[in-house]
């Protein structure tokens, strides 16, 4: 007996390739609008204001603050930001200056200058590190001690210029991130606030002593000590009529004079340096911005032309004529897209090197600045170095003929002065 | 006798000769006790540093007195060595050069520094002067700080060693010294920070263009505005205040010492930089050319440099290539 089996036609089984095709679709075309966009500019008009003291505040409370140029972060900084050591330079005394006029027109410190380094006492300490600086971005890091070695503020601040901050029209010939170094007062006038009664007369008298120590250390050295934590605190107050405490006072005046004559220096630079370092962060601004666009195009250009090319190729293998078709089309779409990428890094470079140039050409303006500024400095802190340790040496004695110490040996050698 | 006048004459002359052996004996004797307290006197007087020395000297030099007094005429230098006078006389013969040079420097110091020396009432001149004039082996501070090689020998030879009150006054006329020196120095330094920024007006004239201070624009202090000329400050001020006896005393001095230094030489905080004129040339724009803020950094050098420029002929050609600049920019 036959049984009738049906007839099976025998069919090829079925591949995932059409099934692959399906999937990498849209992520094609993904790729394809992705290439095709641009990036965003920034054009946000939010600015920090500087919070100004209003509240008178007693002269006893007012402290001092001592703003130490800013370390330049070349180490820190990375080979493909195109860092002019030079321009950092300048910069780091730039920054500086410009944080010491933020802080004067807050009114809620006293004198606030720019000095040498920590060996000049102070209320307050601010130091900071520049981790990017260019016409688009600025990054802060900064740190605020007090005299007694208590940190204050430890952060890092970032602001990007928006596409209007270089329209004088409507900035007013505001410095495009003053607004970063408004926050950074606004924060540092926020901790002063939160300081206990009585801190504030208790560190003006802590640099005090530290100033009295620096240059007596026999005479002062226990009246202030180091706490565990590592900071000063007072363990004994002077007396009031003591007479090496006021010629103490007198140097001090003198140091004070010092660290003016300083910032007058300081001030000087910043002024010279204002219009090309203006003009500079300006035009680097379009350079960096058309740069990054460029790059982000032809990368983007570039993945979507590979990925055009590599989902051609396997169209291609389709034994389905309209998908060979499918991918011999994108194979060359990709292709394009390749070469369009190849000419966006090509253009992106020109903007690089416009921005090289432009760096270049900063630093020949600048560069004299910074080394006069230098040498002005240095002999300055030399000078002043020097008197001290004369004062110092000269203190010694005083200290040690009020005490009787070395009474009936005779005068000692006399200092030569310096002239 | 058969002759009694040639025995009378013969008695007159040898009597004679008596005598004039007698008187010839007498001045050796009187020489020979010269030399010996002499010498005597000049080897007390360098070694009189100890105290047992300085005790020694005033006796053997009133032992000696009168004969040095008597050889005063003949050296003078070792009586006025052993007999302490006021040491006007030998500290003025010995240190005038020193008196003057410390003088001159005191007058130079007040010439640079204006008021300051008047303001600080214990320079290093008149504090030398006076302790000159009052002599009476007091030590000579100023000048030792100016010679540099006397003093020890000029002030053990008059007393001893000094108490400490005097060693403190000598070092206190170093101090002022060297305070009223660093005084100068500073001065100086600020008028050439002056001068460094008025030699730059382009750089001035940034600071309406850029901004320095906050939105409402620059208020940095200029603290090279021509403050140089009063005194820095007052010293007189702190020698009133109580002293750093509390919390409030450092900040009462501070606060009026620092007041009045940064008043004074900072220049009022605040302070709107002065903006001299534009270059050396006469710094006219062409009316067509005014607006430059959109200037790039070449055509802002062209600009500066037409503007600087003092030859019309090249002035107007640097106009030019910034009008051409323009145009293909």
């Amino acid at each position: 007996m036959l049984i009738d089996t049906p007839m099976i036609t025998a069919y090829p089984p079925r591949t995932a390739k059409p099934r692959f095709l399906r999937c990498i679709a849209p992520i094609l075309a993904a790729l394809l609008m992705l290439a095709g966009c641009g990036t965003t500019t920034v054009k946000s008009t939010t600015f920090t204001h500087l919070e100004q003291e209003t509240a008178v505040i007693p002269e006893s409370q007012l402290l001092d603050l001592g703003v130490i140029p800013f370390d330049p972060g070349l180490d820190e900084a990375d080979e493909d930001e195109m860092v002019r050591p030079e321009v950092r330079n300048a910069e780091s005394r730039y920054f500086a200056s410009q944080l010491v006029a933020t802080l004067q027109n807050s009114g809620a410190w006293g004198p606030v200058r720019v000095i040498p380094g920590v060996d000049t006492v102070v209320d307050v300490y601010v130091e900071g590190t520049i981790l990017h600086s260019d016409g688009e971005k600025l990054e802060l890091a900064i740190v605020a001690t007090d005299a007694s070695g208590k940190q204050w503020l430890n952060k890092t601040y970032e602001e990007v210029a928006s596409v209007y901050a270089y329209d004088k029209r409507r900035t007013q010939n505001r410095d495009p991130f003053q607004g970063l170094f408004n926050r950074i007062a606004n924060d540092l006038r926020q901790q002063r606030d939160m300081l206990p009664a009585g801190r504030a007369e208790e560190l003006r008298t802590v640099s005090q002593l530290r100033f009295a120590r620096s240059f007596a250390p026999d005479a002062y050295d226990r009246h202030i000590r180091e706490n565990r934590k590592g900071e000063l605190e007072i363990v004994r107050l002077p007396a009031s009529n003591d007479p090496i405490m006021q010629r103490i006072e007198r140097i001090r005046e003198r140091d004070y004079l010092f660290v003016d004559t300083l910032q007058e220096h300081y001030d000087t630079f910043k002024r010279q340096m204002d219009p090309p370092y203006q003009s500079w962060r300006a035009e680097s601004y379009e350079e960096v911005i058309a740069a990054r666009q460029l790059k982000k195009q032809s990368t983007a250009r570039m993945v979507g032309g590979i990925a055009a090319v590599a989902g051609g190729i396997l169209a291609a293998t389709s034994s389905n004529s309209a998908t060979q078709v499918g991918g011999i089309m994108a194979a060359g779409a990709g292709g394009m897209l390749i070469k369009s990428s190849l000419e966006k890094r090509q253009e992106a470079q020109m903007h690089i090197e416009a921005l090289a140039e432009l760096g270049e050409s900063l630093e020949v303006a600048i560069e004299p600045r910074v080394i006069e500024l230098e040498d002005r400095t240095i002999t300055l802190t030399g000078n002043a170095e020097a008197q001290y340790a004369q004062w110092k040496a000269l203190l010694q004695q005083i200290y040690d003929a009020e005490r009787g110490i070395d009474a009936g040996q005779g005068p000692a050698a006399p200092i030569e002065q310096v002239q | 006798m058969k002759y009694p006048g040639i025995s009378l004459l013969f008695t007159t002359v040898v009597a004679a000769l008596l005598l004039s052996a007698c008187e010839t004996q007498q001045q050796s004797s009187q020489s020979s006790s010269q030399s010996s307290s002499q010498s005597q006197s000049q080897s007390q007087s360098p070694s009189s540093q100890s105290a047992s020395d300085s005790a020694a000297s005033p006796t053997q030099s009133q032992n000696s007195g009168s004969e040095s007094a008597a050889s005063s005429s003949q050296l003078p230098s070792s009586t006025s060595t052993s007999s302490p006078s006021p040491g006007a006389t030998p500290q003025a013969g010995t240190l005038p050069g020193s008196d003057a040079s410390s003088t001159a420097d005191g007058e130079e110091m007040t010439g640079e520094s204006g008021d300051r020396a008047a303001g600080s009432p214990t320079t290093g001149s008149p504090a030398t002067g006076t302790t000159i004039s009052e002599g009476s082996g007091a030590p000579m501070p100023g000048n030792s700080a100016s010679t540099g090689t006397d003093s020890g020998s000029g002030s053990s030879g008059q007393n001893g060693a000094m108490t400490s009150g005097e060693r403190v006054e000598a070092l206190d006329g170093q101090l002022n010294e060297s305070l009223a020196v660093f005084d100068g120095m500073i001065l100086t330094e600020r008028a050439a920070a002056q001068a460094m920024g008025d030699a730059n007006p382009a750089a001035n004239q940034g600071d309406s263009g850029a901004g320095m201070g906050d939105d409402t624009g620059t208020a940095e202090g200029d603290g090279a505005g021509g403050e140089f000329g009063g005194p820095l400050f007052e010293e007189a001020d702190l020698g009133d205040e109580s002293g750093p006896g509390g919390p409030g005393g450092p900040g009462g001095e501070d606060g009026a010492a620092t007041d009045n230094t940064v008043a004074a030489t900072s220049g009022a905080q605040g302070a709107v930089p002065a903006m001299p004129g534009r270059g050396k040339g006469d710094g006219t724009v062409p009316p067509d050319l005014v607006d430059g803020s959109d200037d790039d950094i070449v055509a802002r050098q062209i600009r500066e440099a037409a503007m600087a420029e003092t030859d019309p002929a090249l002035r107007e050609k640097l106009w030019d290539e910034y009008r051409k600049y323009k145009k293909g920019s």
